[in-house]
């Protein structure tokens, strides 16, 4: 309830205060653009809400071309621009590319006033030119040899800038330094081309001269400051040698053993989390590339993943950050599952119950109320469930009742995994999501498929991501591609559809933008969407067991973070 | 004119005298053709030699006689089928009559004694034949009557392009820019149906062999332009696609007749249509080839999927008033004698038309024109051209694939993006590295970018000065607004043009801008010219002095050809700069008049610029003024910038 009156009360603010000013930007006076412009720095620097930054970058560069204001311009496109990575970061498809042409544009129009070096005087002006023309690399994603080939070419040109002398002289105050390590840094990470058979002698070259650059980078602030070895750069330098063609694959897996064993269980700095976790993702891949190492490193892998989810069950929730779950989205990403061992399902149910227990209670919630539906139709009319699981008659259904009952609790447990691929998203609980924060989130359904349908411990239950908010009519809700009649277990979906409906309108704290509404306003709505959204026949199960849905909401609930503060421990 | 028109229609429905001495001429039996009804004042059109010799008279004294005064038998005439005419006695012959449609009256003459000897010859055979006779005739005034509602079909169909552009034009009263682009639309239209008008008149040239082709200037683009306006809109209302497709286009700046043309690659596109089922599809594909003289082959070729012709009917398509007798396609109207003057024309150019057809799956006609190559260019516009980059953001499109090589033509450098992406990328290099873009071209969609976002990053970025063209073949009027707000400078029509690519680009130009400062045409000062107008009817003649006035130049009037003579005649050498002539005056027409002054033994005589203000259309009379001396042409009624268009020429002279 806090929450949503705060949401409230920081709405009316933005409402009020800033958009308004967003829309009459151009006749917003130099304080009120001033203050516009430490707003969105102070948004920037502590990453605190790039969605917002972005609005107000964007609203400040066209205030700037008006005003023939260059310094701001090219400050503001680059800020923007970085609003436009960080967005693309949260969602790896899809939404991501909205977000990745606008970023090169802005990045290549900033870095483009390279030519007017001479008449912009400001050193920070000048540091956002060649920050832009470094990051303009950032903009190419992906492992196509003409995405690389560009660029190749961007950071080559970036770097030759950034080592002329004649540009040093002109502003000596700028961290040269830094930039060139940046650029070094982000070439270094093409190292998965050099094997692609694409790469040309100057590509396997200067990919592996920047991972030597930054390696000894490394070693000499370790040796000189005391600082460790950052474990992404070792990575990065080790993979460059294993696909230059230097170390065998065996030999790279160990120098990765080595990375993430000297690393502590204990280390929560985003280095500790990287070998933590992601180094094991890293490691997956690698290795199931080779029939006869992966199994002979099966047991490095399973004990990688024991410690890896011990790992993140003991980082500390005031720790926790968007570092982590992109390292736990690659890991989701890589996972390998042996039969018999500890189970991608289980897994996934460790992940989501230790870093979005609100997801894991909410998803317990949505278990036990389907079942409860369930049952009340194999009471009154099983017919309605004839075909699922392959059962079909009345007879076998009523056999199977234990057997449902397990199906529809691990699809509640598993429907909504692909929230877990959406980075920091569902953190935006302080304000309205803005219109492709929205669109990121329906991926979370086609995620979730996408994730259970790797491996067999989780494979039947992927349907119930896919189709948990496609509505009954197959017009309305989400995604397009699930349709009810493809796959005989729909009516078990449908049932989920209405629990999952249910709950999400009416827990306060897994409830990340809807209104919470109490029980007997949400069976208003149900009964609105009968037929609609929900499917009639499962609508009117869950009439008749209001009382005990109601009883499940208000004990169940409790129950289910108990549960997820349970694993936690 | 329409009065003119009237008349010549009539006497296309009539059947030509020559038509039938070809049809009865030769023939054994007596034939006679008058007017209807048949009675004692019906005027003999036409007798054949053996009528003659039976009544005893030359056939062609007896034309235009009245059938009273060749004493034939006139009380038992019929008037109904062959079958049922009655014989009517007298003391030689009897006469047959029947109903030969418009407004004639077909008569056979037979002798009694003949008759009498084929009753014992035998009846029946006698009356087949007699049939076989008539059905001939029948047929023929068939073909001619039919001919008729082909010509109005041909005539609708611009006619329902200017009537829906002017609705259209009322609806949107409001928006100039629509307004103007119907009224463009009209006129060009118009232009066609008046052509075609001129075909009507021209069909009887054709059939005596009079046709003229009259070579000129010719825009390939304002010919293939002028057919999409006409054929689109019917493609569309029978929801057929219409796809045009140029390839190898080297030369646009052609000379050949634009009208004659038009007319024959009309003709058969609206034959595809027309034959073409709703939903099916036309293609047009207008291709060059160059010619070892240095002249092009204008190869077009016309293709459908509609329902075909048969084998039989592919042998006559091209042969006068045929048309295909096909169950399936008697429900659209009959065609017949487009064919035979598109044929006709063609070859008169020299060139050729093939058909392939197949019933049910379609037909293909492939026409073939040489034509010269005109020897204007301009050389202003590839200087202001020179060296430029542009951007092609080829997208979605196709048929953008000819913009670089054309581009590369006009003098422009073009770098091609075949996405939004790309093209980012080619956007920023040309940034980073200082080289600028002068414009960027393209299609109306990209593969991977909402175009709608992507130009207006690129027209904030790049300021509202920057020319982003977009070529579409779709109608961008529903997208217009939306477009243009993100940046779309202006619009280009597919298929694609060198001269209106050109001709769009170039105001971008700082030579065009330079031209488009002096082309706000200011009131020149034609005060020391001397016009001598030339002008029969009163009213005409004011008309032009009035336009002539606003020009400031010193005008002195004469009312026909000889006055003409005697007023330059009266005047200093090189007096008169401009002579505007009528041709058709009392006295002495314009054409003799200035065969006259050409004539005169005078320093000025050859060199004084004469016009011909006329409304005649017809080449072989504009071939016969320019024969006749005169430089060149306007057409009545004068409009204004018509008369100052020729006031700049002569001075530029």
């Amino acid at each position: 309830m806090e929450i949503e009156r705060c949401r409230e009360e920081n709405m009316r603010i933005l409402r009020e205060e800033l958009i308004p000013l967003l829309d009459n930007i151009l006749n917003a006076a130099p304080e009120e653009i001033e203050s516009l412009e430490e707003f969105a720095d102070v948004l920037m620097k502590n990453q605190l809400d790039n969605g917002l930054q972005y609005q107000i970058c964007n609203a400040l560069v066209a205030y700037a071309r008006v005003k023939n204001d260059r310094e701001l311009l090219i400050k503001e496109l680059y800020l923007t621009a970085m609003a436009a990575y960080n967005f693309q970061r949260m969602e790896a498809n899809g939404v991501a590319e909205k977000f990745r042409w606008k970023m090169r544009m802005l990045f290549g129009e900033a870095a483009g006033y390279i030519r007017y070096y001479d008449e912009i005087e400001s050193t920070e002006t000048r540091g956002y030119i060649h920050r832009a023309m470094g990051n303009l690399a950032l903009g190419y994603v992906g492992n196509t040899p003409e995405t690389v080939t560009k660029k190749m070419n961007v950071i080559r040109r970036s770097l030759q800038v950034l080592n002329d002398p004649v540009y040093h002289e002109k502003t000596p105050d700028l961290p040269w330094d830094l930039f060139i390590y940046k650029s070094h840094q982000e070439r270094t990470t093409l190292f998965s081309f050099l094997r692609s058979g694409e790469a040309t002698v100057q590509d396997i070259m200067e990919v592996m001269e920047s991972a030597q650059f930054v390696y000894d980078r490394q070693v000499r602030n370790a040796r000189e400051k005391g600082i460790p070895l950052q474990p992404q750069w070792e990575y990065a330098y080790y993979a460059a040698s294993y696909h230059g063609g230097i170390h065998t694959l065996e030999e790279f897996l160990q120098n990765l053993e080595k990375v993430y064993t000297s690393a502590s269980m204990t280390d929560y700095s985003q280095q500790g989390m990287y070998a933590n976790v992601y180094i094991p993702a890293v490691y997956a891949v690698y290795m199931s590339t080779d029939e006869k190492l992966s199994g002979k490193k099966k047991p490095v892998l399973l004990m990688m993943y024991r410690r890896l989810v011990q790992y993140v069950k003991q980082v500390p929730s005031s720790m926790c950050n968007d570092a982590l779950v992109f390292y736990i989205r690659g890991s989701l990403d890589t996972y390998v599952e042996y039969p018999g061992e500890y189970s991608f399902r289980d897994f996934i149910e460790e992940m989501v119950a230790c870093r979005q227990p609100e997801t894991y209670a909410h998803s317990l919630m949505v278990a036990r109320i389907s079942q409860a539906i369930m049952h009340r139709v194999l009471e009154r009319e099983p017919g309605r469930l004839l075909g699922v699981r392959g059962l079909d008659s009345e007879e076998a259904l009523l056999n199977s009742r234990e057997e449902l009952d397990s199906f529809l609790y691990e699809c509640g447990i598993l429907h909504d995994i692909g929230k877990m691929k959406l980075l920091n998203l569902y953190g935006i609980r302080n304000r309205s999501w803005i219109a492709e924060e929205e669109e990121m989130h329906r991926l979370h359904a086609v995620r979730g498929y996408e994730i259970l349908q790797r491996w067999p411990s989780t494979r039947d239950y992927a349907i119930a991501a896919l189709g948990h908010h496609r509505g009954y009519d197959g017009q309305s809700g989400y995604p397009r591609e699930y349709r009810r009649e493809d796959t005989a277990d729909a009516p078990l979906v449908d049932i989920l559809c209405v629990a999952d409906y249910i709950d999400r309108n009416n827990d306060v704290i897994g409830s990340y933008q809807g209104r919470v509404s109490s029980l007997d306003k949400v069976y208003e709505s149900i009964k609105k969407e009968r037929g609609v959204e929900l499917a009639p026949c499962f609508v009117d199960a869950a009439l008749e067991i209001k009382q005990e849905i109601r009883d499940i909401l208000e004990s169940g609930r409790e129950e289910a973070y108990r549960k997820a503060y349970a694993m936690y421990l | 004119m329409s009065g003119g028109i009237g008349a010549s229609w009539t006497e296309i429905a009539m059947i030509t005298y020559e038509e039938l001495d070809f049809l009865f001429g030769k023939s054994q039996r007596a034939y006679l053709v008058t007017t209807l009804p048949f009675s004692h004042e019906a005027v003999v059109l036409y007798a054949n030699e053996a009528a003659a010799l039976l009544i005893g008279m030359h056939k062609n004294d007896m034309k235009g006689l009245a059938a009273g005064s060749l004493g034939l038998p006139l009380d038992t005439v019929s008037e109904n089928g062959p079958m049922d005419a009655s014989a009517a006695e007298n003391r030689q012959y009897k006469t047959y009559c029947s109903d030969f449609g418009g407004d004639m009256c077909l008569c056979m003459l037979v002798s009694c004694r003949e008759e009498n000897e084929r009753m014992l010859a035998g009846h029946k055979e006698y009356r087949r034949r007699m049939e076989e006779a008539l059905e001939a005739a029948n047929v023929a005034n068939k073909a001619k009557t039919k001919f008729l509602s082909e010509m109005s079909h041909d005539i609708r169909t611009p006619m329902n392009a200017i009537v829906g552009m002017t609705d259209i034009a009322l609806n949107y009263a409001d928006d100039m820019a629509k307004v103007e682009d119907c009224l463009k639309k009209i006129q060009t239209a118009s232009g066609h149906l008046l052509a075609l008008i001129n075909e009507v008149l021209d069909m009887s040239r054709i059939e005596s062999g009079k046709l003229t082709i009259m070579p000129e200037e010719l825009q390939l683009a304002d010919l293939i332009h002028s057919i999409l306006i006409v054929i689109k809109p019917q493609a569309a209302k029978k929801e057929i696609r219409f796809h045009l497709d140029l390839y190898n286009i080297q030369c646009e700046n052609l000379v050949g007749d634009t009208l004659h043309l038009q007319q024959v690659y009309i003709n058969i596109l609206s034959n595809a249509v027309k034959f073409t089922p709703k939903g099916g599809d036309v293609w047009m594909r207008v291709e060059q080839e160059m010619t070892e003289d240095g002249r092009v082959l204008l190869f077009v070729r016309i293709q459908d999927n509609g329902i075909g012709m048969s084998p039989e009917f592919v042998e006559q398509i091209f042969e006068p008033f045929e048309r295909e007798r096909n169950t399936t396609a008697s429900k659209i109207e009959g065609t017949g004698l487009g064919m035979s003057i598109a044929k006709r024309i063609v070859e008169m150019m020299g060139g050729n038309i093939r058909v392939e057809s197949e019933q049910g799956t379609g037909s293909i006609f492939t026409v073939r024109v040489p034509l010269e190559i005109s020897q204007a260019e301009d050389t202003i516009q590839r200087e202001a051209f020179e060296g430029k980059r542009v951007l092609v953001l080829q997208g979605a499109e196709e048929k953008l694939e000819q913009l670089p090589p054309m581009l590369n033509r006009l003098g422009f450098t073009a770098d091609v993006a075949a996405c939004g992406m790309e093209a980012i990328d080619l956007i920023n290099e040309a940034d980073i590295s200082g080289t600028d873009y002068f414009a960027l071209l393209t299609g109306d969609k990209l593969s991977d970018l909402e175009i709608s976002l992507f130009l207006p990053e690129v027209c904030a970025r790049k300021g509202s000065q920057f020319p982003i063209l977009m070529f579409s073949e779709n109608d961008w009027s529903g997208t217009e607004y939306l477009l243009k707000r993100s940046g779309v400078t202006s619009f280009v029509p597919l298929p694609l043009f060198e001269s209106r690519l050109a001709s769009e680009l170039f105001p971008y130009t700082a030579l065009g801008r330079a031209a488009a400062e002096e082309s706000v045409r200011p009131v020149k000062n034609y005060e020391t010219c001397h016009i001598l107008l030339v002008e029969d009817n009163e009213l005409n003649r004011e008309i032009a002095m009035e336009i002539l006035g606003s020009t400031g130049a010193q005008i002195d009037t004469a009312e026909n050809g000889k006055e003409a003579i005697e007023v330059f005649s009266s005047k200093p050498e090189f007096y008169y700069d401009l002579i505007l002539m009528d041709i058709q005056m009392p006295l002495m027409d314009g054409l003799e008049a200035t065969g006259h002054i050409r004539k005169l033994q005078r320093r000025d005589a050859s060199e004084v610029y004469i016009v011909a203000m006329t409304a005649n259309a017809f080449v072989e009379d504009r071939k016969r003024s320019f024969e006749a001396g005169m430089n060149e042409h306007i057409t009545k009624p004068l409009d204004v910038q018509q008369v100052l268009d020729c006031l700049d020429r002569w001075i530029r002279r």
